[in-house]
């Protein structure tokens, strides 16, 4: 028999799954990283389900007490999701630096033909 | 050869037209890099004649200086320079800074304030940080570098097309001089002088130093060879 916080939970995680991928179609949210926020829904599912293989891992590493096992890893996959992203920022970062200059040069040159127009029409 | 001059400028419209005219009396080309200025910068440069071109978002100095190495590649330049838009450089040093690039004894020439008789050497907090990324710059690399700060430096063809390539975005001048040590260019430096800001506010503030001075050191750490 399920208790209520696990019901809870399993609902919480569809719901956010629902949301996941509702965002996901509509484009908000690109697959890549869709996926990453399915990942965790699942395990939040899993974790409700399985609640005494939490208990006799969290037992195995010697927690005192299991929930204190879930919030570490909690922390951790979150970590590592925002690490993730910091990367994914400085990636875009560097695309916005590189098409910044690109625009500036190609407006130069631009200008520079219409000189060179001017000249050539002023030479005739 | 071809020399020009990459001046990046941010909110510079009191500073900019003196401070290019100064470059331009020598015959030297121009090209000022508008990082996303707020003022007159830029109609300052079309009232004046200035070459320019302007960037549609702020890249900080790092982003707006190599635009200024690509614009200098594109255009075939064989010596390019960076200078201040804040006219803290003195024109007159350029003579000295540029030779050993034209006898082909360096790829890089850095104007140090430390090695002549310059009239303006900074604070003295700012003589300790630079001093500390100095000793770091000797350490990691073996080569001394009296001004790995300085702004004013300047880039044969081989550097341009480098720096083109790859640039630093923020506080870039000693990270930028690390990279070039580790692959190998001949850096060297030479006497500059430089004065106090004359308008304006300097890039770096009293609180960012901090933060400076453990950002480049890390910078410094982890370059490659």
């Amino acid at each position: 028999m399920p208790t209520l916080q696990a019901i809870l939970v399993i609902l919480l995680s569809i719901a956010f799954t629902v949301y996941i991928l509702y965002t996901a179609r509509s484009t908000r949210l690109d697959m890549r990283y869709a996926i990453t926020w399915l990942i965790v829904a699942a395990g939040a599912i899993f974790i409700a389900i399985f609640p005494n293989l939490i208990m006799r891992i969290s037992y195995l590493l010697q927690f005192e007490a299991a929930t204190n096992m879930l919030f570490i890893a909690a922390i951790v996959v979150l970590a590592v999701i925002v690490f993730r992203l910091t990367i994914t920022l400085s990636k875009m970062e560097k695309r916005i630096l590189q098409l910044t200059q690109a625009l500036a040069l190609l407006n130069d040159t631009q200008k520079e033909d219409f000189t060179n127009d001017d000249n050539e029409e002023n030479a005739e | 050869m071809r020399v020009i001059a990459i001046i990046p400028a941010f909110n510079e419209a009191k500073n900019i037209v003196p401070t290019a005219k100064s470059v331009m009396d020598k015959n030297i080309d121009v090209i000022v890099i508008n990082d996303a200025s707020q003022d007159e910068t830029e109609a300052e440069c079309i009232k004046n004649g200035i070459p320019f071109i302007s960037l549609c978002n702020n890249l900080g100095i790092g982003g707006a200086v190599q635009c200024g190495y690509k614009y200098a590649l594109a255009h075939k330049y064989d010596i390019a320079f960076q200078f201040d838009g804040d006219g803290q450089h003195d024109i007159n040093s350029i003579n000295t800074l540029v030779e050993p690039i034209v006898n082909d004894e360096a790829d890089f020439v850095i104007g140090s304030r430390f090695l002549g008789q310059s009239t303006f050497l900074s604070t003295k907090l700012r003589r300790i940080g630079i001093k500390w990324l100095s000793i770091m710059i000797r350490l990691l690399s073996g080569k001394k570098v009296s001004d790995p700060t300085s702004g004013y430096r300047v880039a044969n063809a081989r550097i341009i097309k480098y720096f083109a390539q790859c640039y630093p975005v923020d506080f870039p001048e000693p990270e930028s001089t690390m990279w070039l040590l580790k692959k190998g260019y001949r850096v060297t430096e030479r006497p500059a002088s430089m004065f106090e800001r004359k308008n304006g506010q300097s890039s770096i503030r009293m609180l960012d130093s901090v933060y400076y001075i453990i950002k480049v050191s890390l910078a410094l750490l982890i370059t490659k060879g």
